[in-house]
């Protein structure tokens, strides 16, 4: 029984949005986009406070690694803010090679080189207006910092703090997903299967087990995890970049950055 | 990677990068996102001539099933590039260099091959490994469940649910009478029910290549060939072996379809084969189960001890079943009829569904209640059409792009109808799909397949891989 003319809905939603798009609103392609429209402010502001909220900490990062006090590293990576908004920064950007985490840290260094002129530009609570700061995440991004303060170049400290913050984004909104279904049990127990770590990997069979689950169940949660982990971190870096081919280069990027000597 | 590390280190038990902050890989972490395999647990590879075992997340080799003698496995063809399942039996030492074993698999195998037919699972490609330690052959790969699984699971098939694999399992005799092949060893755990409802005999005349290759020679009945449970009478004895023999396992099969037992179970194969060769089989069973009459008559014949009483074919042995659909189909629509009921149930729900349709809102009223009847009913085994489902779905998917408004309206009434009703009492939906969805508490899609929980997204996707 052929009951509806339904093999063009799935196809029209991916074409008109781009695949797997859930959240157009925020994507540093409408902040490019909104660089030479009216609507400007309004598309442009909320998209990008709501990127710069996940990536505030490598940016702070790479001020402290420039010797600067926590205070004012945070004092500063707010005003950076302020700074890219007011002067409208991203309205520069060279949209063939536009990726979001090149243009932040080449206007950080640009800003910081500005700031050590002069003092003028160091408004203190300068950004407050634009991204309030929390303490929680300014302690986060302290740790951050700490964590990859040995890095050889500012550069890859930055780097690795951004590839830090970008997979946190990506678990924290899977995280999200297992909760709001009611899987948060199941979400701790697997994410080991995600995230690797020091711990070696239970087995299957003693997972299932302490799970109450088959161990066929518990393979196929497992790769279901990993894929919708996939996606949720895609997701991510496709709010940063341009394009799907972009996605790969700048995953690839980052593991470069990890794994070089 | 391949750095020396300072000691003291704290490295990634998966990939072996340092690790820092919180505990996690960053590098796992990322390259999950390139899809790369990350976890590698056994980074060596089990090939089989071109088939290569794939590795789950764990590192460990995908098992499909394991019997008594042989390990299934979910492989990859490098040449076609094709997924397969592999069966690969282990030639015992003993046997391992004997030429006549090996030809003898192959020989089976061979005739096997041969044999193509919509409910048998294809076998692409067999072989022995050049050390003569192992045998495999690889098989289409069926995405599904076995009958075994199901019943173990859901509990008894109704008898025209379980009389409509009965007749596919039939066809495929059909098909191999025409070779000349007998399958030796059909029982649930070689019927493969699919995502669609189709049955696949798996396995099909492999049983004594199998056994031959795995040397598997019970001292005390010479070669016996089979399951007992599920086993001919006349297997366990030397005598010659014809497709009565399938004819008398499948009428078994179909008796633990409607029962969840075996006709003759017992302890030893002693014993049950005491029972088989002795005893009528316990009809009471299928009583209790209420079992119509016309298929009671139908297994006591395909289960007699002597294979002269049974139908003498396969083709024999259709007739036989589709005389008893027709007889069933005729009592089920009498027990059933409700015509008065079920227009008016119909009608309400249609007059209703214009309602909704233009109401956004009242729509998403619907697909509550809707959620609520399928959410209570959730414990019992539920049938829909396979087509219907999919466009369920995708109107869901379109509604919630706000784009419901773009598929046809009579479309949306009968989907709007469906919902409704999703909690079927008047058999609006065809059989078919084992597929239940509702929207829980939380504004969440779900769909329940049998007891794997799926949500919207899961199921897009692999619909996505399926197609």
């Amino acid at each position: 029984m052929i009951l509806i003319e339904t093999v063009s809905v799935n196809t029209r939603v991916r074409d008109e949005h781009g695949e797997g798009d859930l959240f157009p609103s925020t994507h540093w392609s409408v902040v490019l986009a909104a660089r030479s429209s009216q609507a400007e402010p309004e598309t442009a502001r909320p998209a990008l406070a709501e990127l710069c909220q996940i990536y505030w900490g490598p940016l702070y990062s790479f001020v402290r690694s420039r010797g600067y006090t926590v205070h004012d590293a945070q004092d500063l990576t707010q005003s950076f803010f302020a700074f890219v908004l007011e002067h409208k920064i991203y309205a520069r950007v060279d949209r063939r090679k536009g990726r979001f985490r090149s243009f932040l840290l080449a206007s950080l260094k640009n800003f910081l080189a500005n700031a050590e002129d002069s003092e003028r530009t160091l408004k203190r609570g300068g950004g407050q207006d634009f991204l309030p700061l929390h303490e929680e995440q300014a302690e986060q991004a302290e740790s951050l910092f700490q964590t990859h303060s040995r890095a050889s170049s500012e550069d890859r400290l930055f780097d690795l703090s951004w590839a830090e913050a970008l997979v946190a984004a990506g678990l924290g909104r899977l995280s999200a997903d297992y909760k709001g279904e009611s899987k948060e049990k199941l979400f701790n127990e697997l994410r080991i299967f995600v995230a690797g770590g020091v711990d070696p990997l239970p087995t299957y069979a003693e997972l299932a087990d302490r799970l109450g689950i088959a161990e066929s169940t518990l393979r196929s949660h497992v790769t279901r995890l990993r894929a919708r982990y996939r996606e949720a971190l895609r997701a991510e870096v496709r709010r940063t970049v341009n394009t799907e081919t972009e996605v790969d280069e700048e995953l690839h990027e980052l593991l470069h950055v990890l794994t070089e000597v | 990677m391949g750095t020396p590390l300072a000691s003291g280190v704290a490295v990634c038990s998966v990939c072996g990068e340092p690790v820092k902050g919180k505990g996690d890989c960053l590098a796992c972490l990322l390259r999950t996102g390139l899809e790369e395999t990350v976890v590698q647990t056994k980074p060596s590879t089990l090939a089989f001539g071109d088939f290569e075992v794939e590795q789950g997340a764990g590192g460990s080799y995908w098992e499909l099933g394991r019997g008594a003698i042989g390990v299934t496995y979910l492989a990859a063809d490098k040449v076609l590039r094709r997924r397969v399942a592999l069966k690969v039996v282990e030639v015992p030492a003993a046997v391992r260099g004997s030429q006549a074993v090996r030809e003898r698999f192959l020989r089976e195998a061979r005739a096997a091959a041969a044999l193509r037919h919509p409910n048998v699972a294809a076998v692409f490609h067999f072989g022995a490994s050049p050390d003569g330690t192992h045998c495999y052959y690889a098989m289409e790969l069926v995405e599904g469940e076995t009958l075994e699984a199901r019943i173990r699971r859901d509990g008894p098939l109704n008898a025209k649910e379980a009389l409509e694999i009965a007749i596919q399992i039939t066809r495929a005799l059909m098909a191999a009478a025409a070779h000349d092949l007998i399958h030796r060893d059909l029982k649930p755990g070689n019927i493969m029910l699919t995502t669609e409802s189709e049955v696949k005999v798996i396995d099909f005349g492999l049983a004594k290549a199998i056994t031959d290759a795995g040397g598997e020679m019970d001292l005390t009945h010479g070669e016996f060939v089979g399951t007992p449970s599920f086993a001919s009478p006349e297997q366990f004895g030397s005598g010659p072996v014809d497709a009565r023999s399938d004819i008398y396992s499948l009428g078994a099969t179909l008796w633990f379809a409607l029962t969840g037992l075996a006709p003759h179970s017992g302890k030893t194969i002693e014993e049950i084969r005491g029972r088989k060769t002795r005893d009528d089989p316990p009809v009471a069973q299928l009583v209790a189960r209420k079992v119509p009459k016309p298929l009671i008559k139908l297994l006591r014949s395909t289960l007699a001890i002597d294979p002269g009483k049974r139908p003498a074919s396969a083709r024999e042995l259709m007739e036989a079943l589709e005389s008893c659909r027709r007889k069933l189909t005729h009592r089920i629509g009498l027990a059933y009829q409700k015509p008065a009921l079920r227009s008016e149930a119909f009608d309400r729900a249609l007059t209703d569904a214009k309602a909704y349709a233009n109401n956004p809102e009242s729509l998403q009223a619907l697909f509550h209640n809707a959620a609520r009847k399928a959410a209570a009913a959730s414990r019992k085994p539920f049938k829909e059409n396979w087509a219907y489902l999919q466009a369920m779905l995708r109107l869901i998917r379109a509604y919630h792009h706000g784009e419901y408004h773009q598929v046809s309206g009579d479309a949306l009434l009968w989907i709007i109808a469906a919902l409704n009703y999703l909690v079927d009492p008047f058999d609006l939906i065809p059989d078919k799909t084992p597929f239940l969805g509702f929207v829980d508490d939380a504004n969440v899609i779900e769909f329940v397949t049998d007891k794997t929980r799926r949500t919207l997204d899961d199921f897009m996707t692999w619909e996505t891989a399926v197609r």
